[in-house]
């Protein structure tokens, strides 16, 4: 990870901003969205910093195949590929958490717009709710295994075929059915088309970067931990 | 050609030692036939096109998992060392793709026939409701070989379908897509776009299964 605290500090220092004049600010005033248009800030995040620590984990999985050597190389009481292994399975498990919030935060946004808390034809909930399985499966999977070193490469072969299958169900298949309640989805105007002097962008960008550095935050201190049971379980 | 060749003789040890026992084909058929005629008394011999398409592909969904939850367990246990010395990795994944592939085709059409003697046949463009079902099988079976792999080095199979249900999701959705479009000329626009996507879908999960199961099968 990161080292100092800087980046902490700044995460904390964007989150406030976000909070303080995300809920102060004003906002265009439109029909059905009304102040729920605030959820924006906070839904929207939700997604990008999933979708981000998503692909961390795909990255570490990788080095983890990838790695041949690792196994002699120790630093700290753990080898490299152990470690690799736990930050892998720690951005996964942060991952895991923002898209329940994501989940939850668009449904209360659903109630307030769509009258629903969540509606079956849309494709995009539909896809949010398939990757918050795989990625429960993925843990299923890593707690059915006792071996430690089997553990960490087969949860890596899983990991990586269920992202290519998850970006298949996100990135592709909503482009093939086109119709969806999302904006800019389906024929629906994106928020760009509300936000004509970039006042939701100004909010919006910080907002996006202030929880991915909160999940980072949160993603550090599991490593840490996780490094700490680790050693004592070798010893 | 070497690994060709190596295929092949993998591929015919499975067909023979299957032909062998032939209580598991056997298996294979009751299972298909006994779902039909169960899901034939629980919707009282009646089906609207839609939910006879949505049936068929969960069907298959069922059938797959039952016919690759046991493809690896010889070679990841008492044949591993063994396996591992006369053929590469792509080769066993290469051979045992092939085979559930087409296996599973088999079975799929076998499906389709019994479901369409219960049921009838609610189709109208037939050849290229045929085209996606067989492209479908393909991709199922296909993606549930490196599934029954992890389930098999980790040796509990009953994983397979905990793993393979949320990982078969956007294949699934493609197929009953595309089967739709087939069912009704209505609908039936973009019908060769999406088809390409089927296809490509199939690349990736070959290529991916190539790739990964050469790091899984490391010891």
């Amino acid at each position: 990870m990161i080292k100092g605290w800087w980046w902490k500090f700044t995460g904390v220092l964007l989150l406030l901003y976000t909070i303080v004049y995300g809920l102060v600010a004003d906002v265009p005033q439109l029909n059905i969205l009304e102040e729920s248009i605030r959820n924006l800030f906070f839904h929207v995040p939700m997604w990008f910093a999933m979708m981000f620590m998503m692909m961390i984990s795909l990255v570490y999985s990788i080095m983890y195949l990838a790695n041949s050597r690792g196994e002699s190389q120790v630093n700290e009481g753990l080898t490299k590929k152990i470690r690799l292994d736990i930050i892998a399975s720690q951005w996964a498990t942060v991952a895991l958490l923002f898209g329940f919030l994501g989940l939850l935060t668009g449904s209360v946004w659903a109630r307030t717009t769509w009258s629903a808390w969540w509606v079956f034809q849309e494709v995009k909930l539909n896809g949010a709710a398939a990757g918050i399985l795989v990625y429960v499966a993925y843990f299923i999977l890593r707690g059915a295994i006792e071996d430690e070193e089997q553990k960490a490469r087969v949860a890596a072969v899983y990991n990586i075929f269920a992202f290519v299958m998850y970006m298949v169900l996100i990135n592709v298949i909503p482009r093939i059915v086109d119709s969806s309640l999302h904006p800019g989805n389906g024929g629906n105007p994106g928020f760009s088309a509300y936000d004509l002097d970039s006042h939701l962008r100004l909010i919006f960008y910080p907002a996006v970067i202030g929880w991915i550095l909160l999940a980072a935050w949160i993603v550090d201190l599991r490593i840490r931990v996780k490094k700490m049971e680790m050693k004592n379980f070798y010893k | 050609m070497n690994t060709l060749q190596n295929i092949y003789h993998l591929f015919k040890k499975d067909v023979t030692i299957e032909w062998r026992q032939k209580s598991t084909i056997a298996s294979m058929f009751v299972y298909v036939i006994s779902t039909v005629f169960v899901i034939y008394l629980s919707f009282k011999g009646e089906l609207d096109a839609t939910v006879w398409m949505a049936i068929y592909w969960i069907i298959l969904l069922f059938v797959v998992v039952n016919l690759t939850i046991s493809a690896f367990t010889e070679e990841a246990g008492r044949q591993f060392y063994y396996i591992r010395s006369i053929a590469s990795a792509v080769e066993l994944i290469g051979a045992k793709m092939l085979y559930n592939a087409i296996y599973f085709v088999v079975l799929s059409g076998l499906t389709l026939a019994i479901l369409a003697l219960f049921f009838g046949f609610p189709v109208e463009n037939g050849n290229r409701f045929l085209l996606v079902a067989g492209l479908g099988s393909i991709g199922l079976a296909n993606m549930f070989t490196l599934l029954a792999a992890i389930t098999a080095r980790i040796k509990n199979v009953a994983l397979i379908a905990v793993l393979g249900f949320p990982v078969v999701i956007p294949l699934i959705l493609i197929c009953i897509r595309l089967s739709g479009k087939a069912m009704d000329s209505f609908f039936a626009v973009g019908f060769v776009k999406e088809i390409m996507v089927l296809v490509l879908l199939n690349v990736i999960i070959i290529a991916m299964s190539m790739i990964l199961f050469t790091y899984l099968w490391r010891d």
